[in-house]
């Protein structure tokens, strides 16, 4: 039993994780015809959230100029149970059993409210870059370089620049 | 490694108790896998993204792979196994990306919104999109990825930030026409295979992100002894 | 030898080892810094650095997702 508990501890390197992530990803286009991505599903969560409040975020102009992506999500399934939004559960549960099957999971607060104010502030800033650029690190970035697409190549390059200034404030603030 | 250094570690821990949370886990798998057929009988294609949801969420966790990372470490701490390591992911993927797209176009004209795979238009609004990302992924501590792994793992921070990205994903739905008049509807979509020729393509994108791996390499060993 | 720690929780990368850095910064030669995190990805990253560096390194996993990172400043 003692070899199986170190084993299932034991981190793997960063090499194994991301060959891995790239096989998956092939996986995922092959199977079920989209490369990963994360704030899609995002934005349609937001969106059901939206309609509880008696709002309709549909009719901006947004989604007509994505019609073609949202509209067999929206007509066949639904904003909270889609293929987008089940990727992102996914991964919450999977990295949830990995954490259980080290035996590491910890509830962890949060520290302060300078922690919280950056955490916000860090998320809309993420969250309104990606509407502009079309996807995150990962839809725009991880998935569109195999893709062949420039737009992915150009989001590389700006989002270490805004690393670079996000580190320098982090530094400066947080530290 | 010091006998004192030793011998501190030793004094500190003595006899902690440890919980073991490997049932659970073991418990929580089964109970995803048998979801996993639910999905499959109303249809295929949820059961395959909640599969490799998963998958990819241990994958994560088992190799703390860190996207925001892999962009900010190189600078801040001169470490670039992350960078590497996400270069890996890419070689693959081009590969079975190609493989994908080949068919694809082979069969179906290039209609950039159905090509398989992210190809998107270039310009401006990706500059912007992209810096204001980068700011936010280090700040917030972690990107969208990092996000849904750290709140697998019990971060509590994590959930502020979800909070943020739906805020700012809907506000910038919102604003989407101002930038679409602006900026985004003169903006051209270049893909590669329409301006050369697929072998070409595949292998010189391999290539650069090769070169890449090597300058990364070089560069670590070059800075990182002085820090 | 001195004995420092520098208080982690809930602080999320790369906080802790730039916290640790620049504390290695202020020490004596022949002291340990202990940097208790409960981030899983500090083990790895501060451990990478400090073998890097050549200072004496130890991860202990002290708690259920608790860490406690021990370096010796050599030089």
């Amino acid at each position: 039993m003692k070899p199986i508990v170190t084993w299932l501890k034991k981190p793997w390197p960063y090499w194994v994780g991301g060959i891995l992530l790239g096989l998956l990803n092939v996986i995922l286009l092959a199977m079920s015809g989209i490369s990963w991505q994360i704030t899609s599903g995002f934005l349609l969560w937001g969106v059901g959230i939206l309609k509880w409040f008696g709002l309709d975020p549909l009719s901006w102009e947004y989604f007509e100029h994505f019609q073609h992506y949202y509209e067999p999500v929206i007509t066949k399934y639904n904003v909270f149970l889609n293929q987008y939004t089940i990727l992102n559960m996914g991964v919450i549960v999977g990295s949830f059993i990995a954490t259980l099957l080290a035996s590491q999971l910890k509830w962890k607060k949060i520290k302060n409210r300078r922690q919280l104010v950056f955490a916000l502030l860090g998320g809309i800033m993420m969250g309104y870059g990606t509407r502009l650029a079309v996807g995150c690190n990962i839809g725009a970035f991880f998935s569109g370089i195999p893709s062949f697409s420039l737009h992915a190549w150009v989001f590389g390059l700006f989002a270490i620049l805004g690393a670079l200034v996000g580190s320098k404030i982090l530094i400066r603030f947080l530290l | 490694m010091s006998n004192e250094m030793a011998r501190l570690i030793e004094k500190r821990n003595g006899a902690k108790k440890k919980k073991n949370q490997i049932p659970f886990g073991i418990i929580l798998l089964i109970l995803a896998l048998t979801l996993c057929i639910g999905f499959w009988q109303k249809e295929y294609k949820l059961a395959i993204c909640w599969i490799l949801g998963i998958g990819i969420g241990i994958v994560l966790r088992y190799s703390r792979f860190c996207f925001a990372a892999a962009l900010r470490d190189p600078f801040l701490v001169k470490d670039t196994r992350l960078f590497r390591g996400m270069l890996l992911a890419m070689m693959v993927s081009t590969i079975g990306f190609a493989v994908i797209q080949y068919v694809y176009i082979q069969k179906n004209p290039i209609e950039y919104d159905f090509i398989p795979g992210a190809v998107t238009s270039v310009g401006i609004h990706v500059v912007i999109g992209a810096f204001l990302f980068g700011v936010g992924m280090v700040i917030a501590g972690g990107c969208s990825s990092g996000v849904l792994m750290r709140i697998g793992e019990g971060h509590a921070l994590q959930w502020m930030v979800l909070l943020g990205f739906f805020i700012g994903t809907i506000l910038g739905a919102k604003h989407y026409g101002f930038w679409y008049e602006h900026i985004i509807e003169h903006a051209k979509t270049i893909y590669f295979f329409e301006y050369f020729d697929f072998k070409i393509v595949v292998l010189g994108q391999l290539l650069v992100l090769f070169g890449l791996y090597v300058l990364a390499i070089w560069y670590e060993n070059r800075y990182r002894k002085d820090m | 030898m001195a004995v420092r720690e520098i208080d982690c929780l809930y602080e999320l990368c790369p906080v802790p080892l730039l916290k640790a850095m620049k504390e290695l910064k202020t020490m004596e030669v022949g002291d340990v810094v202990i940097i208790r995190s409960d981030h899983s990805c500090v083990g790895a990253n501060i451990k990478e650095w400090a073998v890097k560096n050549q200072y004496p390194v130890e991860v202990v996993e002290v708690e259920d997702g608790e860490w406690e990172v021990y370096i010796e400043k050599t030089k």
